[in-house]
């Protein structure tokens, strides 16, 4: 699903803009779907498309900042590449801030537009890639029980088994079980390793550093 | 310190579930008090926590009774570490702190692995443990007494078969003379010396065993390094050697392996992979999951004495491929349904990849020059119908409005399609050249568009110009420009094909829109409302770039189009159809925005309101999206015609629904909104309403907002509000402002019905 070939997406609610922008996108080697509005889009796309989104900022219904916001809510947020009429700072800095790849007015050459396009689809493999480690790096970690889980947050503090028992009120031996047990699940033989993990699953910050007790 | 392990936590909702519905089971719980309690189990090791084989049997065991019982068991671990402490005072003592520790934590179960722990427990019993269920495990029976197993006791282990394993070695080295044999000299070693050692005397004929078991692992070393030829090397325990030195069975093998001379075996599966040759195993991992599951069991219910005593037999032969590399010993001598691990892949193997990509690529290669000299081919044809066809291309070029010529550059002739005649104003029938075309040029611009047909037939490249061409009428035409070079080049003619469009409508609304945007400046000054009117221009330059977007687009595409070898002209025909109608949509809105911006005399006409506030929503619309203001338009569907003078009443609406944005700066985005609603009151008024959600009009300021100059904007100039009261109160209405209950302030004006005003 991942392999497969990239599509531009392209919304504006001007039909002849839609069809032009859609010609050159196509004439320049790219795979199309065009979309006359937001609500559109959102019925019509494939699920799991692989590409970009070319959007206008201004649209009557669900404007292009509204599209944004909701496409990042999705399970697949394709990068943005806003377009509008004549661009204010604002919409701008509000379109950046939401991770808009880039910002052009309608009139950008066609090289501005081009690159801009290339480097969206560059960015949705990559951060396509993220996801997939971070929800496989998600699915082994949920994998661990409660009491796992809870001695592989220690663990990552680097905290030592020693610690950890008195921490948690269990036995040294008991921790060394869990470790055993979190290391078999989990497939990693390092402490530095098991860290890596939770940073890719982007759970280190539900394991906040803990202090020794009494100090 | 003795490690402990305890592991207690709280019943998990599936227990419940599980006792609820497999009524089958419910044996296996005495009752639900004792299930609440977690069932101690307490393993008796036989050395420290790192001594192969029997950590390993130890650790599997640990791991499975967890995974299976989860919090419903509570581990505890004594190590007797008899490889040191095998002293008769020693022992007294460790039974005596066995004994005490019971006070404190009285077992479920007790499961010794090893032999040394189970000859132990065996042994003291009935001092320790004369009640609690006994799992014994990880040893051979032959090291238990008979009795052992009699009362409420378990047992799973090995028998170990020691003849199998001289025969595991003759089968694979037939030659073998000598046999080194590897033993510690601890108890249980000395025990099992002892025991292989009148196992082995059935081939003392035929082999001579070397026994190890007297010296230092250092002498061991120095003795397997020179073993006489033919012989081999066998493990059978290394807990500690004659000198008193512990050591790790695993570590010394290895140890052995780097400086033996002899190919060694052993009895555990393990060690495969560390430096054995390999035969029938046995595995002590397997033993522990097996026992973790009979001590489930047991824990549940279950009586001890009623399993039968489990012998767990070797795997079936396995062998490590390098060693048998090592030792050059031949797969052939390895016993039907061997296994064979750690097999390094063959060149093939490790290399399929490789050797299968680069018979790709030569494949590949081989079938891209057929390509190439089949597109070759096809090109040269294609070449051939294009000059053909001439005349579909000029008929469908004259379809398109396109001017199409062709240019030959060694003989200067040029070919023209009726088209370009027309756009150049060239007569028909009259023979043409270069300088034909290049006299119709603007003298301005005849250098330019000489330069490009140069430089594109010097490069054989193309070019993209725009010119303007003075006819003999005497009007000026704008002219786009596009020529390519075609041909391999191969010869010393180069041709030169282009096509013309005539841009002038484009150029002149470009050119008008200039105007009117610097006419739009002229009526900022003159009106002096500086914000409404950039506002105003903002929304018209969005209005007029989306067709100049649009026509961009549309042109670069159709000069991709063109570089095709094969332009699909329909697909231009569409692209020029679409630049016309874009052409025109730029013109219209121009068109409006001139109406708009005209200022005039009151011109009052019947005005459907409706239409009239869509007008100005869509204008004032893609201000409110960049401002994140909410703008909606609530109007009842029979809202009554109203005379007035329709520009200077948008003007007035437009303001103030710029006021009304305006005032939501400080508000966050989520709460910003200008509602323009409307209704029908006493005698037929018709009453428009523009509210905001902004934080409303200071009192003190209420009674002034409509004072010319008066502002509570740093960048306003106080006009617009004088201005939109003097035009509603012309057109025989009021304006008026107030606070809202809620939030901000609403701006209502009233118009008259259009019958009253035409009648007075």
């Amino acid at each position: 699903m991942n392999s497969a070939e990239p599509v531009i997406h392209i919304v504006d609610d001007d039909a002849s803009f839609l069809r032009a922008s859609s010609r050159l996108l196509r004439a320049s080697g790219f795979a199309v779907k065009t979309f006359a509005s937001a609500a559109d889009f959102f019925s019509q796309r494939d699920q799991d498309a692989v590409g970009c989104l070319v959007a206008d900022l201004q649209m009557p219904g669900m404007d292009g900042l509204d599209l944004q916001a909701a496409l990042a809510r999705t399970r697949n947020p394709l990068p943005i590449l806003f377009l509008t009429g004549h661009g204010d700072i604002p919409s701008s800095v509000r379109a950046m801030r939401g991770g808009a790849e880039d910002f052009l007015v309608k009139s950008a050459p066609k090289t501005l537009l081009l690159d801009a396009i290339r480097r969206a689809v560059a960015r949705d493999a990559r951060e396509r890639k993220t996801r997939v480690q971070r929800r496989e790096a998600n699915e082994r970690i949920g994998a661990l029980t409660e009491r796992e889980r809870e001695v592989f947050g220690h663990v990552i503090r680097g905290r030592l088994n020693k610690q950890i028992a008195d921490d948690l009120g269990i036995t040294e031996r008991t921790v060394k079980c869990h470790r055993q047990s979190i290391t078999t699940k989990l497939g990693v033989p390092s402490v530095a390793e098991l860290t890596r993990l939770a940073l890719q699953a982007g759970v280190l910050a539900e394991f906040p550093p803990t202090f020794p007790k009494g100090q | 310190m003795l490690p402990l392990c305890k592991i207690r936590q709280g019943l998990r909702g599936e227990f419940f579930l599980f006792f609820a519905t497999a009524a089958a089971i419910l044996f296996f719980f005495t009752s639900t008090a004792s299930a609440a309690e977690p069932k101690r189990v307490l393993v008796v090791h036989s050395f420290g926590s790192v001594a192969p084989p029997f950590t390993t049997h130890s650790i599997a065991f640990e791991t499975e009774l967890v995974e299976k019982m989860g919090e419903g068991v509570d581990l505890d671990e004594v190590s007797l570490d008899m490889a040191r402490y095998s002293d008769p005072t020693l022992r007294e003592a460790l039974v005596e702190y066995v004994q005490k520790r019971q006070s404190h934590w009285q077992p479920d179960l007790v499961v010794p692995i090893g032999s040394p722990a189970g000859v132990f427990v065996a042994q003291y019993r009935d001092r320790l443990f004369p009640e609690t269920p006994i799992l014994y495990t990880g040893m051979d029976r032959r090291r238990l007494a008979p009795d052992a197993l009699e009362k409420n006791a378990a047992f799973i282990g090995e028998n170990f078969d020691a003849p199998g394993f001289v025969e595991d070695i003759l089968q694979i080295a037939p030659a073998t003379k000598n046999i080194a044999v590897v033993i510690g000299a601890s108890p249980v070693e000395q025990y099992w010396a002892a025991a292989f050692r009148k196992e082995f005397e059935q081939f003392t004929n035929r082999i001579n065993f070397i026994w190890l078991n007297d010296l230092s692992l250092e002498q061991m070393l120095e003795k397997t390094r020179a073993l006489p030829p033919n012989s081999y090397i066998f493990l059978i325990l290394l807990l500690r050697d004659a000198t008193g030195v512990t050591h790790n069975a695993d570590e010394a093998l290895q140890r052995i392996h780097a400086v033996a001379n002899a190919p060694i075996n052993s009895i555990f599966q393990h060690q495969l992979g560390l430096g054995i040759v390999g035969g029938r195993l046995y595995q002590a991992e397997l033993e522990g999951i097996e026992s973790a599951r009979i001590a489930v069991r047991i824990l549940h219910g279950e009586p001890a004495s009623g399993f039968p005593p489990k012998i767990v037999g070797p795997l079936s032969p396995r062998y490590d491929w390098r060693e048998l590399k090592r030792w050059k010993i031949d797969e052939k001598l390895l016993p039907p349904g061997s296994t064979v691990l750690f097999r390094e892949p063959t060149i093939w193997e490790r290399y399929q990849r490789w050797i299968i990509a680069g018979i790709s690529v030569f494949i590949l290669q081989a079938l891209l020059i057929f390509g190439l000299l089949a597109n070759l081919i096809k090109r040269r044809r294609a070449e051939r119908s294009l000059i053909e066809s001439e005349d579909r291309v000029a008929l469908a070029a004259e379809a398109a409005q396109l001017g199409v010529w062709e240019l030959d550059s060694a003989t200067n002739e040029v070919w023209v399609s009726d088209k370009m005649r027309d756009l150049f104003q060239i007569p028909p029938g009259k023979g043409v050249d270069y300088a034909t075309f290049q006299e119709r040029v603007y003298p301005d611009d005849q250098p330019l568009r000489d330069l490009a047909i140069k430089r594109a037939i010097e490069t054989k490249g193309s070019y993209e110009i725009e010119y303007r061409i003075l006819l003999p009428d005497g009007t000026v035409r704008w002219i786009s420009g596009r020529a390519r070079c075609l041909g391999n080049g191969g010869g010393r003619s180069t041709r030169l094909v282009g096509v013309s469009m005539d841009v002038t409508k484009r150029k002149q609304t470009e050119a008008l829109f200039e105007m009117e945007t610097r006419r739009l400046q002229d009526e900022i000054t003159h009106v002096g409302r500086v914000s409404m009117m950039g506002q105003l221009a903002s929304a018209l330059a969005h209005e007029i770039n989306q067709p100049l977007g649009a026509i961009l687009r549309n042109a670069e595409a159709a000069e991709l189009f063109m570089q095709s070898e094969t332009p699909d002209l329909e697909e231009i025909r569409a692209i020029l159809a679409d630049i016309r109608a874009d052409d025109q949509r730029a013109g219209g809105v121009i068109d409006r925005m001139r109406a708009l911006l005209k200022r005039h005399v009151l011109d009052t006409q019947l005005l459907d309101l409706t239409e009239l506030v869509d007008d100005v929503a869509k204008l004032a619309r893609s201000d409110a999206a960049t401002r994140h203001v909410k703008l909606t338009v609530n109007l009842p569907t029979d809202l009554p015609p109203v005379r007035g003078d329709r520009v200077h009443l948008q003007q007035v609406l437009l303001n103030l629904i710029l006021n009304g944005m305006d005032a939501l700066k400080e508000v966050s985005p989520e709460n910003r909104r200008v509602t323009v609603s409307a209704r029908v009151g006493a005698e037929r008024t018709v009453e428009i309403a523009v509210s905001d959600t902004g934080h409303g009009i200071a009192a003190e300021k209420l009674t002034h907002i409509f004072d010319p100059f008066f502002t509570t904007k740093p960048d306003g100039m106080g006009m617009g509000l004088a201005i939109s009261r003097t035009i509603v109160e012309s057109h025989g209405g009021r304006l008026w402002a107030a606070n809202n209950n809620g939030s901000g302030a609403t701006f209502r004006f009233t118009l008259p019905p259009a019958e009253e005003t035409s009648n007075s």
